[in-house]
């Protein structure tokens, strides 16, 4: 298929365009993004119901907790029910992320006596009452959101859990979360012989004994009213820990000989592995003293084991009994973002502390070995998410927030930075639209005295015009005979390149916006409408924008497009003036401005509208660089240069930055950044010197 | 130097641009050689690991196969090592801009690899020609029986996989032709019915509906379904003129390698009388859509449709246990309420092909 998707002349589309269009990589860039709209639009819907129901009272959307979440769209799940199950959680996230004190009304309920503690490993009792509160969390906002506010894309998303689910169970956390969210299909399957042959007995026993309290829960919810749904959540927690302790680690002095489960061989393991009757702390130790350290065995991936309380069993099956659990035990493997599971630590590489010189030689073994394989496996970071990545984290953090959230068209670049030829890599995508009335009027009402002036300007483009000239000749050449030039190859004729204004070119427009957090309230919102105003004249300037935020978040740095004809979803540029009012009031983060600035451009300069256009690029900054000045200057010189651009700086604010290299340099002070009227002066006489550049060359002829 | 040169295949300039003929299949399979010998020895030492007979050993070993450096290409050419995939992917592509090897990690533990020989145009669907290596064990590679998801050049594509059939069609191509079929005949047939038929009759909406179809094994269900598709999704009269070449083949397909009878005859009249008022059977394929839409929701409604699982509609329990439908739903697991679900659906779809096609 062709780079943009178009299925060209073997198939054509008959379908309308659905949600399940959102992530698929066959379809055109117009349907996606439709898609992605539509996606966008009823998970905005969602979320805000789920805030209003987890808060009681209606909520706007700056007040949103969590951003959308895609993850279900990048697994190999059927598209549409994906898409559903995509908005199902991010509604369910959403309202956790509100449900502040129902989850506090969980944890106390979760509570033990004193008289059950003093037997109990309190290290165990604690993990199993943090998974059975956040267990019956998640319930009680299932029967809020599906039952009370009959949101039908929260049960989709229950069932692309259940679908998830990896039967064999291999931590706590998991069975008490299937038996409690999804127990009417795991209490079936679980039935089978097929099914029954992969769990755990222990496991199977667990199962059992939670069973009767989320049945008794199930019968009471279908009846019941929303506002007494909390208290009945709170009978399930108590009676799921009560079902539980039975299963709970005792503490270390009643514990069993680690060394009686100790065996060389994995048959005999799994024997002793059987006959557990407590949830383990940890996967399963070997003896440090065993001299034959190569020849230990380690858990096979189809194998039934006992759910393990703090993580699940792998190949490092090699912990000590008596180390003290924590994250801290574990060094981080090779960065990935699909294996590291909720806590932070890296799934794979699960590498206790040594006790002895033999037990430090056979980890040095393993975390090499876990090293090598995550590197063969492994996918640079500016690839599309894997399936395989995608699914697998989805599988170990259920009804929490993934690992893909929106991003309109978000793809990682690998960029060199034009000048320097720094190397980085940065995260982009679109922004969506905004839904806050009061933002967009703001910005809506700041922009329209710029556009009001910039309005009148005419931009015109320039284009290179080849001339014949007329020949010089003295001395012995007559000037007579140079009409026959045209025949004779002794007399050549003079070609002259000059570059003319061009009243049909549409010159391009490029617009970076700093969003970094150097950026204050009022320059941010100074440079907000001043990038709507762009926006809104758009069409009548004759001009072609491109409009760009750069910033960075959690991912790094970050272009979202404002305005880009290919890459944001399903607008011009009058309603990209939306997304100009969804930016944050705020900067966010800090960014490296050469290679953002690098990536907006080269994207720009990479379309076809770009060939032979005349080029302009705006940067709408603090004045606070946070590359090297020099690089900075290095890029600006390398453009001016290669692609014959005009560059100009626009600094909001007092920051004294000097940079000789750009065209144009225009400062609106800081006590002006509140009246759009005088930035609005400022910029006319700005553009004003742009138009007047563009049309000092000699004038060519229509066409 | 000069060696080197002289074994470099040689290119030709055609359609404006330099065309260096795809590798033989000699050349491939030795060049290949020693990437797919790795592989086997990854895969059975993957193989022990996950079957739990594996100790830390083998992990160790695992790690020395996949640090091993082996030559892919030419003999001269640049060693790489399967620890280091972009490196490898590099000395592909030298051999053969058609070579794909996609990696994952199953459960995030070990790593799988499939090599396969794709033909990515973009003119025509992307399909997966030929699968040279598929790790043995569960793979994550094929979601689906007609799809794959690869990345291809760090952006996901999906494929149609047809690579599965590539025996089949051979034979088919033996059996209608005099002379022997050599693999790029078989190419050729392949590349035409995704082309012609599969890109429109397949699309990616269909996984659900398909894989309910293979669980319970709804033939005519599935087979309406694609002609439908086909019907709505093609443009008859291309695909009429395009059928042309490869006539009999196409219909011997549909026939023999992938049985589907009604889209088979719709094919065998297309080359016979071209596209007659296909307007007329876009209009019947709409209405058969609808009514299969109906009927497939009102099939996935069912309750009590499978033993242990009674109190639940079906669309649960195929949405709920996607992942491993085939065994939840398997045929001793039937209820007499799902016997005469498929019954009805089944019976309907055929009524429908039969009126489209007639």
């Amino acid at each position: 298929m062709t780079p943009f998707g178009d299925p060209g002349s073997y198939q054509r589309f008959w379908r309308p365009v659905s949600i399940a269009d959102a992530a698929r990589v066959g379809g055109s860039w117009s349907r996606r993004n439709e898609a992605l709209d539509q996606l966008d639009d009823l998970t905005f819907e969602h979320q805000m119901a789920a805030a209003a129901s987890a808060a009681g009272h209606r909520v706007s959307a700056a007040d949103l907790k969590t951003r959308p979440q895609r993850g279900p769209l990048h697994t190999d799940y059927p598209a549409f029910p994906a898409a559903r199950a995509c908005i199902g959680l991010s509604a369910i996230c959403e309202f956790n992320a509100q449900a502040g004190s129902a989850n506090l009304l969980l944890q106390a309920a979760v509570k033990l006596s004193p008289d059950q503690l003093a037997v109990l490993d309190p290290t165990g009792v604690r993990q199993a009452a943090s998974h059975v509160a956040e267990a019956v969390g998640h319930r009680l906002c299932l029967d809020h959101l599906c039952v009370g506010d009959k949101f039908r894309a929260v049960e989709s998303y229950r069932l692309f859990a259940a679908s998830m689910l990896d039967l064999r169970f291999r931590r706590l956390k998991d069975v008490i979360l299937a038996a409690c969210t999804l127990g009417d299909l795991v209490d079936g399957l679980s039935r089978r012989p097929n099914v029954r042959r992969r769990i755990h007995p222990l496991t199977l026993r667990i199962l059992s004994a939670l069973a009767p309290s989320c049945a008794h829960y199930r019968q009471a919810a279908g009846r019941c009213r929303p506002e007494e749904l909390p208290a009945l959540a709170a009978a399930l927690a108590r009676g799921l820990m009560s079902a539980l302790l039975p299963f709970l680690p005792l503490k270390t002095s009643d514990a069993p000989d680690p060394a009686r489960l100790e065996r060389p061989g994995t048959r005999a393991l799994s024997r002793s592995w059987s006959r557990l009757s407590r949830v383990p702390l940890q996967s399963p130790s070997r003896n440090p003293d065993d001299p034959r350290a190569l020849s230990a065995p380690l858990l096979g991936l189809n194998e039934p084991a006992p759910p393990v309380m703090d993580q699940p069993s792998s190949w490092t099956t090699k912990r000590r009994p008596d180390a003290a659990p924590g994250p801290s035990h574990f060094p981080r493997g090779i960065p990935s973002d699909a294996a590291s599971g909720d806590d932070g630590a890296d799934q794979r590489v699960l590498v206790p502390r040594a006790h002895s010189q033999e037990e430090a030689r056979v980890q040095g073994l393993i975390q090499q070995a876990a090293a090598v394989i995550t590197q063969a496996t492994a996918a640079a970071a500016w690839e599309d998410p894997r399936v395989d990545q995608v699914t697998h984290s989805l599988r170990t953090n259920l009804f929490g927030q993934g690992p893909l959230e929106a991003q309109l068209g978000g793809h990682r670049h690998q960029i060199t930075a034009y000048g320097s030829g720094r190397k980085g890599v940065i995260h982009e995508g679109a922004l969506p639209r905004c839904r806050d009335a009061e933002s967009l009027r703001q910005v809506r009402n700041g922009a329209a005295p710029i556009a009001q002036k910039l309005r009148a300007y005419q931009w015109f483009g320039r284009r290179t015009e080849m001339q014949a000239k007329r020949l010089q000749s003295r001395g012995a050449l007559d000037p007579h005979r140079l009409a026959r030039l045209g025949i004779s190859s002794l007399v050549r004729r003079r070609w002259r390149r000059r570059r003319v204004t061009d009243y049909r070119g549409r010159p391009l427009v490029i617009l970076a916006k700093d969003g970094s957090s150097s950026n204050t309230a009022a320059t941010t919102l100074a440079g907000k409408t001043l990038a709507a105003a762009f926006l809104m004249i758009e069409r009548l300037a004759r001009i072609r924008l491109f409009a760009a935020d750069y910033s960075s978040d959690h991912h790094g740095h970050l272009v979202q497009w404002l305005w880009h004809p290919q890459k944001t979803p399903g607008r011009n540029a009058w309603q990209a003036v939306e997304a100009v009012a969804s930016l944050p009031p705020h900067g966010q983060g800090g960014n490296e401005d050469v290679l953002s600035l690098s990536h907006i451009v080269r994207e720009v300069l990479l379309t076809p509208d770009a060939a032979k256009q005349t080029v302009i690029v705006i940067n709408i900054t603090d004045g606070k660089i946070n590359s090297p000045l020099s690089e900075f200057r290095s890029m600006i010189r390398t453009l001016r240069q290669t692609h014959r651009l005009t560059y100009s700086l626009v600094v909001l604010g007092d920051a004294p930055i000097e940079v000789p290299e750009a065209d144009h340099v225009v400062r609106v002070p800081r006590h002006e950044l509140g009246d759009s009227h005088r930035i609005a002066d400022r910029i006319a006489q700005h553009v004003n010197t742009l138009v007047r550049a563009l049309r000092a060359g000699r004038k060519a002829s229509h066409g | 130097m000069a060696r080197a040169k002289s074994r470099r295949r040689a290119g030709t300039w055609e359609h404006g641009g330099w065309h260096v003929p795809p590798p033989s299949r000699d050349e491939l399979r030795c060049g290949l050689a020693p990437l797919l010998r790795q592989l086997r020895r990854v895969d059975d030492a993957v193989a022990k690991l996950a079957g739990g007979e594996g100790r830390v050993d083998d992990l160790v070993q695992l790690q020395r196969i996949l640090t091993e450096r082996f030559p892919v290409g030419e003999p001269t050419c640049t060693t790489v090592t399967l620890a280091q995939p972009e490196p490898l992917r590099e000395q592909l592509r030298l051999l053969s801009r058609d070579l794909h090897l996609e990696i994952h990690a199953v459960d995030g533990q070990y790593p799988c690899y499939l090599l396969c020989r794709v033909a990515a145009r973009w003119d025509a669907p992307d399909i997966i020609l030929e699968e040279l290596h598929v790790s043995s064990g569960r793979v994550s590679f094929f979601h689906d029986r007609r799809f794959a998801m690869l990345m291809r050049h760090g952006r996901s594509r999906t494929f149609l996989r047809l690579a599965r059939w590539r025996r089949a069609s051979k034979t088919l191509l033996g059996g209608v032709w005099r002379q022997r079929p050599d693999d790029r005949d078989c190419d050729d047939l392949l590349a035409a019915v995704a082309r012609l038929v599969l890109a429109s009759a397949w699309y990616e909406d269909q996984r659900l509906p398909f894989a309910v179809a293979d669980a319970f094994g709804l033939t005519h269900f599935r087979s309406a379904l694609e002609l439908v598709a086909f019907i709505l999704g093609s443009n008859l009269y291309q695909v009429a003129a395009g059928i042309r070449e490869w006539q009999e083949e196409l219909v011997g397909f549909f026939q023999q390698v992938y049985p589907n009878v009604p889209l088979a005859a719709l094919l065998h009249n297309l080359s016979r009388h071209g596209a007659v008022n296909p307007a007329q059977l876009e209009t019947a394929a709409r209405g058969v859509f609808v009514e299969l839409n109906r009927l497939f929701s009102a099939f996935l409604g069912t309750t009590g449709a499978l033993a242990d699982l009674e109190q639940l509609e079906l669309f649960k329990v195929v949405l709920g246990c996607f992942a491993n439908l085939g065994e939840v739903a398997a045929r001793a697991c039937w209820k007499p309420a799902l016997e005469e679900a498929v019954g009805v659906l089944e019976g309907a779809a055929a009524d429908a092909t039969g009126r489209l096609v007639g």
